[in-house]
């Protein structure tokens, strides 16, 4: 192969690799929480208040970061495929925990008045703290 | 006197437990965003959306976070989030308007017209749109769609982008009461 032609092919190998790349890059999925580093743990009622909490409308240092809380299941609902866990938190409000896609109520033996630990991403207030991407890290911690 | 009182508190407490409520409440309504481009479709879905719905001033409140939308794609939601909502300043959509026409004892499913304020990154505009309201035992939902204009909100997007971008994004709301 002449040196001409050698270059030729290094070039098209380097605009593919880097094609690729884009690509890749580009169609990236939403990590998995399981692969995610828990940033902050905390017990459900942290969120809401507390003297050592980092209350309410202040939870900017969570956001966007994976935390494991630990609550008592108040609800349990789907919604689509997706199902959801209403964790009790402070009076009226909670803490609502979208689970990934992968949960299934069937694999998991979690009943309303379980206590477990949520790993999820944290989004923000409204009534309720939001946490998206969610699994269960350990169910039934009252048995 | 002891009787009279207990009287007096059955007759409250019938009159009270006959009235049906007039708020109802979803913390976990469904929002759903479509920009359709002939270069890429986007789609994301905020599963928890928080809407109050009042019959007897038939009015309507809708908050919802923007960082809890989901993407099929990280990059997507990133850029959303960072480079066009920019969710750190402005965290929160919200609506609030009212049922035009709206009659509280209607019962099935009927077609009513809403208007209101729609507020986006802090530009509030003024939308119209039609609802599909049901109303089973005393079980409301409200769902439709309507559409939104990016240029309306200040929403920037870089000019590489722009053809990957509808200038009108078409929005879904499902919210059961």
């Amino acid at each position: 192969m002449s040196i001409k032609g050698f270059r030729l092919v290094i070039f098209i190998s380097i605009v593919m690799f880097l094609g690729y790349i884009l690509v890749s890059v580009f169609n990236n999925p939403i990590p998995d929480t399981r692969q995610t580093k828990t940033s902050f743990r905390l017990n459900a009622d942290e969120l809401f208040g507390g003297e050592n909490s980092n209350s309410g409308k202040n939870n900017s240092l969570y956001i966007e970061k994976a935390i494991e809380v630990r609550g008592v299941i108040k609800d349990l609902t789907k919604n689509d495929d997706s199902y959801t866990l209403y964790l009790q938190g402070e009076g009226d409000n909670g803490i609502l925990c979208e689970m990934q896609d992968d949960f299934h109520f069937n694999d998991n033996k979690v009943e309303l008045g379980d206590t477990v630990i949520v790993k999820g991403v944290y989004k923000g207030h409204l009534l309720d703290a939001i946490l998206l991407n969610c699994i269960l890290v350990s169910e039934n911690l009252n048995e | 006197m002891n009787k009279l009182f207990l009287l007096f508190l059955i007759f409250f407490c019938t009159n009270l437990l006959g009235q049906s409520p007039s708020e109802y409440l979803t913390r976990q309504g469904q929002v759903t965003f479509f920009s359709y481009t002939t270069v890429e479709n986007i789609e994301a879905t905020n599963k928890q959306v928080l809407s109050l719905f009042k019959t007897d001033t038939d009015s309507i409140a809708v908050r919802m976070l923007m960082r809890a939308f989901s993407f099929k794609k990280s990059l997507m939601q990133e850029h959303f989030n960072e480079s066009y909502i920019e969710s750190d300043k402005y965290p929160e959509a919200t609506f609030r308007g009212r049922i035009i026409d709206f009659d509280p004892n209607f019962e099935g499913t009927r077609i009513f017209r809403v208007s209101g304020e729609f507020g986006l990154r802090d530009i509030r505009k003024l939308l119209e749109f039609s609802i599909n309201c049901t109303n089973q035992d005393g079980e409301y939902s409200i769902a439709g769609d309507l559409e939104v204009l990016v240029d309306d909100y200040n929403i920037k997007i870089p000019t590489l982008l722009a053809p990957n971008i509808a200038q009108v994004i078409k929005v879904s709301f499902n919210f059961q009461y």
